[in-house]
């Protein structure tokens, strides 16, 4: 898996302080993370809250920690950088998220339903909780998602995630 | 479909989820009667809808992404009907909205009018449906704390309608973008005077320990009628000392120095970075650092990507490039490390002309006149005086007695000793500055060498500067330290003739008195020359460092200068000033006495003091005058026997 291992060669550059190295990470991993955020930012907001900023912001938050994390796959770096952006969408909005009106994915399945979701998607293993994300959230073909599981195939990544799925709707059932 | 058929119906929905094809739950049957079951079909129409709604949104970004993935037509479109909600706003509080004057990401800026005080003032109001109260209330307080004329200042915040806002001085004036855009790029002379307002602002604000963080042509507003500058904008502004893993890396891209991409936390030199490329974009309407996204920006700063002023501006005077330079060096250790010390930078660019000399009056001239030669009469009585004395010890001649020199000989003798070693260090310096003449010459009529010259400079400087090596104190001190270790080498390897001041002829042994013959004199020449060169080097070792020093705003203390004036002094008064006399004015009258060759030292009444070389210790003898035989020739008293120009057979 050589992309995968240059991701996490880039983390170790990273934690060496090249420059470069967090170029390409950023490159890498910000246009997945616009993408994944809009769903996420209800739509009032998003006259003024450019996606791009915050997905740009939340990156150079996690920036100083990444000096210290260590990837054992390239899943935990988007992991962290998605719960990055999820915090700093919490922090932008008003205290009381019913008075910036649903985000599309409340709009869609309701606020208790996206409720479920997190929840499940939370108890779930870091394995299958980053195929969920992969496929469901950040739509990756079952290639990316094998890079970003450390699959060996696309076959591989598929199965991963139909087995995932099938365990995320036990645990919100 | 039956029961049975459930659990594979539920196989093939999460294989068509998985896959991203849509499904039609209607079509897809009735739901489970098994309640487990029907709860898990449930859960799955929530994963589809909101793998849907993600689909739907990347399709509106990035459709090509979503066909490559999932293939086309796998999804419904997903359309967006709500529409940003707008708020008219014609008061707030008791001000009366003018003029929008601009907008950014969580505020309103507005010309409004204060009903009660009835005077314009900036209202800046807080976005509604985006509520960061903290960050709002951040920037009022920052404000708040500064109080500067180069600095917008607050006047009040509060809440009205649930919007919070705070109001400022109204400045009616562009800002300096909208200078640069409509008047085109500013001259060196008027960038150094915004530089230095901007200076001055921006070393209030990190006097009350805030960085600004966002310091950019855009923030920074030309008054229309008094011509003064002002810094506004303090939503990215934040306490030196705020807690490190709360501090956000925000600012403007193009702005941003580069150590602020890679994670670092913001600090006096990024702000000092930002200021240098307005100071930049005002002069060239462009920037050191381009890039048309922050990813080709983080390349270009990765990759060291970036325009010279110089380059761009030949035309600028090299100081005023030099300072901009340092100012957005890419390693923060080499920039300026205060608002101030950039300040006195740029002072030095565009220096106002100096004033013209005053009319001196002839009394003060005469005053000047007369303290200048003084002291120099002062400085070589004293030489003459210590020359002459370690002549009287190494001849153990009495002061008062025998030697009865007194203001007038020291004089005479002090100007002796000085004289020769100065002009030939001058005759030796001449070449050096006739060459460095040259060069300045050089560079100005060839500018791309002057610029070259000047990088030279500037990388010189960040080299001194990243190994704290600018501090004039320490490279004195250093300089100093060197001198005495040279000085005191030349005087080991000269050790017989350095010390020729320690030889009291009187006793000495006639091997130590033929190390004072005159064939011996060339090689005190060349000891002498030796010693000459080497005061050349440490006098232009201090100037080079005085001047790195100066041009770093590093001065000196008062005591490092005594440590570096006391380093040459000793040394010119142990080598040269203490034996002269001995080796270079030893020609006395010849008298005999007897068979011996003698010569007279000093006369008191009838008594004679003489030397007599070739006599056996004590060689220092006195006799009664009309004993002694006066030669009628004067001679050096180390002149061998042989070589002597009155032989005395008889001498012992």
């Amino acid at each position: 898996m050589p992309e995968m291992e240059s991701t996490i060669d880039l983390l170790a550059r990273v934690r060496q302080g090249d420059s470069g190295a967090v170029s390409e990470l950023m490159e890498r991993s910000v246009p997945p993370l616009r993408r994944w955020a809009r769903g996420r930012i209800p739509a009032s907001a998003r006259d003024f809250a450019d996606t791009h900023d915050i997905v740009q912001e939340a990156f150079f938050h996690v920036l100083p920690t990444l000096t210290t994390m260590e990837a054992r796959h390239p899943g935990t770096l988007q992991a962290v950088l998605r719960q990055a952006v999820a915090s700093h969408i919490d922090n932008m909005l008003q205290p009381d998220p019913a008075s910036d009106g649903p985000s599309p994915l409340e709009r869609t399945v309701g606020r208790e339903g996206l409720a479920r979701y997190d929840a499940a998607l939370q108890r779930l293993s870091s394995a299958d909780r980053e195929a969920i994300v992969a496929r469901v959230e950040l739509q990756q073909s079952y290639e990316e998602v094998a890079i970003a599981l450390g699959e060996p195939d696309a076959d591989a990544a598929r199965a991963a995630v139909r087995g995932a799925l099938a365990r995320l709707i036990q645990v919100m059932s | 479909m039956t029961q049975d058929d459930d659990p594979g119906r539920l196989a093939d929905l999460i294989d068509s989820v998985a896959d991203g094809r849509s499904v039609d739950w209607d079509a897809a049957g009735a739901p489970p009667t098994d309640a487990r079951l029907r709860r898990l079909f449930e859960a799955l129409q929530i994963v589809e809808r909101i793998s849907e709604v993600h689909r739907s949104e990347i399709a509106e970004t990035d459709p090509g992404r979503v066909a490559a993935v999932a293939g086309p037509g796998a999804f419904p479109a997903f359309t967006d009907s709500s529409t940003p909600t707008d708020w008219p706003l014609a008061q707030w509080g008791h001000f009366e909205l003018l003029q929008k004057l601009g907008e950014g990401a969580f505020g309103e800026v507005y010309h409004a009018r204060d009903t009660w005080l009835e005077h314009s003032v900036a209202l800046k109001l807080l976005k509604p449906p985006l509520v960061d109260r903290k960050r709002f209330l951040h920037e009022a307080r920052t404000l708040a704390r500064i109080r500067h004329p180069n600095v917008v200042a607050i006047h009040g915040a509060d809440e009205h309608g649930g919007r919070l806002g705070f109001w400022m001085d109204f400045i009616d004036g562009p800002t300096l973008a909208e200078v640069v855009e409509g008047e085109g790029v500013r001259s060196a002379s008027e960038a150094v005077v915004i530089g230095q307002d901007l200076c001055r602002a921006m070393a209030a604000v990190h006097a009350t320990g805030i960085v600004h963080r966002d310091i950019k042509a855009q923030n920074v507003i030309r008054h229309s009628d008094t011509g003064r500058v002002i810094l506004m904008d303090f939503g990215a502004g934040e306490p030196m000392n705020a807690d490190l893993t709360l501090r956000r890396p925000t600012g403007t891209p193009l702005y941003m120095a580069p150590e602020l991409f890679d994670g670092s936390i913001a600090t006096r030199e990024s702000d000092i970075y930002a200021l240098g490329v307005l100071l930049y974009y005002l002069v060239t309407r462009g920037y050191p650092v381009h890039g048309e996204t922050i990813e080709e920006l983080l390349r270009a700063h990765a990759g060291g990507k970036r325009g010279h002023l110089g380059d761009v501006r030949p035309d600028l005077p090299d100081e005023f490039v030099r300072v901009v330079e340092t100012m957005i060096a890419a390693d923060p250790t080499n920039r300026f490390h205060s608002a101030t010390e950039v300040r006195k930078a740029l002072e030095q660019v565009v220096a106002p002309a100096p004033p013209p000399p005053k009319p001196v009056s002839w009394a003060h001239r005469a005053y000047l006149a007369a303290v200048t030669i003084t002291t120099t009469a002062l400085a070589l009585i004293i030489i003459g005086f210590i020359s002459t004395w370690v002549f009287d010890v190494t001849f153990a001649r009495e002061r008062g007695t025998f030697d009865a020199s007194g203001l007038v000989d020291w004089l005479y003798v002090g100007r002796l000793v000085v004289l020769a070693p100065v002009v030939r260090i001058l005759i030796l310096a001449f070449p050096l500055i006739l060459a460095v003449t040259a060069g300045r010459v050089f560079c100005k009529l060839v500018p791309a060498v002057g610029r070259r010259a000047s990088r030279f400079g500037v990388v010189c400087q960040d080299f001194l500067k990243s190994r704290d090596l600018s501090d004039a104190n320490l490279m004195l001190s250093v300089v100093a330290g060197l001198g005495a270790l040279a000085f005191g080498a030349l005087a080991l390897y000269h050790w017989s003739d350095a010390t020729i001041f320690a030889v009291f002829v009187d006793t000495a042994s006639p091997e130590r008195l033929a190390a004072l013959q005159p064939a011996n004199e060339p090689r005190y020449d060349l000891f002498q020359r030796r010693f000459e060169y080497l005061m050349l080097a440490y006098v232009v070792a201090v100037y080079i460092v005085y001047s790195s020093g100066r041009r770093s705003d590093s001065r000196a203390r008062g005591a490092t200068w005594a440590y570096v004036i006391a380093v040459p002094t000793v040394a010119f008064l142990c080598m040269r000033a203490a034996p002269w006399m001995v080796v270079y004015g030893n020609e006395l009258p010849r008298i005999d006495f007897e068979a011996s060759r003698c010569y007279a030292l000093g006369q008191r009444r009838d008594e004679t003091l003489v030397f007599c070389p070739d006599n056996t210790p004590p060689r220092v003898q006195r006799h009664k005058t009309n004993e002694l035989e006066d030669r009628g020739f004067r001679e050096n008293v180390f002149t061998p026997r042989d070589q002597a120009r009155v032989f005395a057979p008889t001498s012992p």
